[in-house]
């Protein structure tokens, strides 16, 4: 979101794609990954993840994996720097959750 | 047994895929496409289902790379031309596009505007952007070719008023038609556009 751009808020997306390729995956296990783990929540369209994956390997935060010739499909792995991009966006989610979590519980009692 | 159907859909995206997912219900698997013709073979009904994106905007290698990406996702793909074309050595200026895509060439990238994709039908929604900013973006390239062309019409038409350059009164009316009729898809995208970046001030 716009608004968070000082805050360094990932996407959605973003973040679960991170979190997809800790360790070498492909595109389609990258889909099944986020699937699974949202438990149907999250489906990401092919198109959304081909965008994702290529601004991700611009930025450096993810590097491709394995030999690209002879492999069939292609797979990913996260780097040193989106692994800290992710620790980040970890550390951000956690505040967050605190002070929800303080406000919500908070006023329910 | 091979079913050959001639149809011609223009620039209508949604008519074609509305169509092709007919075609699939009435048990047609789509095996060849060319210019003005789709070939099928008997399936099971409903066993496939279609998507059309549109990959005009990108480069000849771009759109490559995405069609094995979608086929890497288990998707069987196909090239679709927009216009009515048949040319071989011709070059096309597509200043709409992104990057090297800015530059049509046949053989490349001319006559293949279209990508339709093929899933086995599985209960999900066939969607293949899904994320606000990816829509914003997608309906964007599609609106900028529409844009481009009304511009250009737009243009023409102007010069031809202050005698720039010299059209008969047909020629200016037709240049008028073919303005008009891509100025109705430009609002329609520009819409989808607006409702989105509405939704995205409060969602992702």
């Amino acid at each position: 979101m716009r608004d968070n751009i000082k805050g360094g808020a990932l996407t959605e997306t973003t973040f679960c794609v991170l979190l997809a390729v800790y360790k070498p995956n492909h595109g389609y296990g990258i889909m099944q990954f986020i699937e699974n783990e949202t438990s149907g929540r999250l489906s990401l369209g092919a198109g959304t993840l081909y965008g994702a994956i290529n601004t991700l390997l611009k930025k450096g935060w993810i590097i491709p994996y394995g030999d690209e010739k002879n492999s069939r499909k292609k797979e990913y792995i996260i780097s040193n720097e989106g692994m800290k991009t992710a620790e980040k966006e970890l550390e951000r989610l956690q505040q967050i959750y605190k002070i929800a979590e303080n406000i919500i519980r908070g006023a329910k009692k | 047994m091979i079913k050959k159907v001639y149809r011609y859909f223009f620039g209508f995206i949604k008519a074609q895929e509305k169509w092709l997912n007919k075609m699939a219900a009435d048990g047609y698997r789509l095996v060849r496409t060319s210019i003005m013709s789709y070939e099928f073979e008997p399936c099971l009904k409903g066993e496939y289902e279609y998507c059309i994106e549109f990959v005009a905007d990108k480069s000849y290698k771009k759109a490559k790379e995405y069609r094995e990406f979608l086929e890497e996702m288990e998707y069987r793909t196909f090239t679709k031309n927009i216009n009515i074309r048949y040319c071989i050595g011709k070059i096309k200026l597509r200043l709409w596009a992104k990057g090297t895509g800015k530059i049509a060439t046949a053989p490349g990238s001319i006559n293949k505007e279209l990508l339709i994709i093929e899933k086995k039908r599985d209960g999900k929604p066939f969607e293949l952007h899904t994320d606000l900013q990816d829509l914003i973006d997608y309906n964007r390239s599609i609106r900028n070719s529409y844009l481009y062309v009304s511009l250009l019409t737009a243009f023409i038409l102007l010069c031809s008023f202050i005698k720039i350059i010299d059209l008969s009164a047909a020629g200016k009316f037709i240049l008028g038609i073919i303005g008009a009729l891509f100025v109705i898809p430009t609002i329609f995208y520009s819409k989808i556009i607006y409702d989105y970046k509405e939704n995205q001030k409060t969602q992702e």
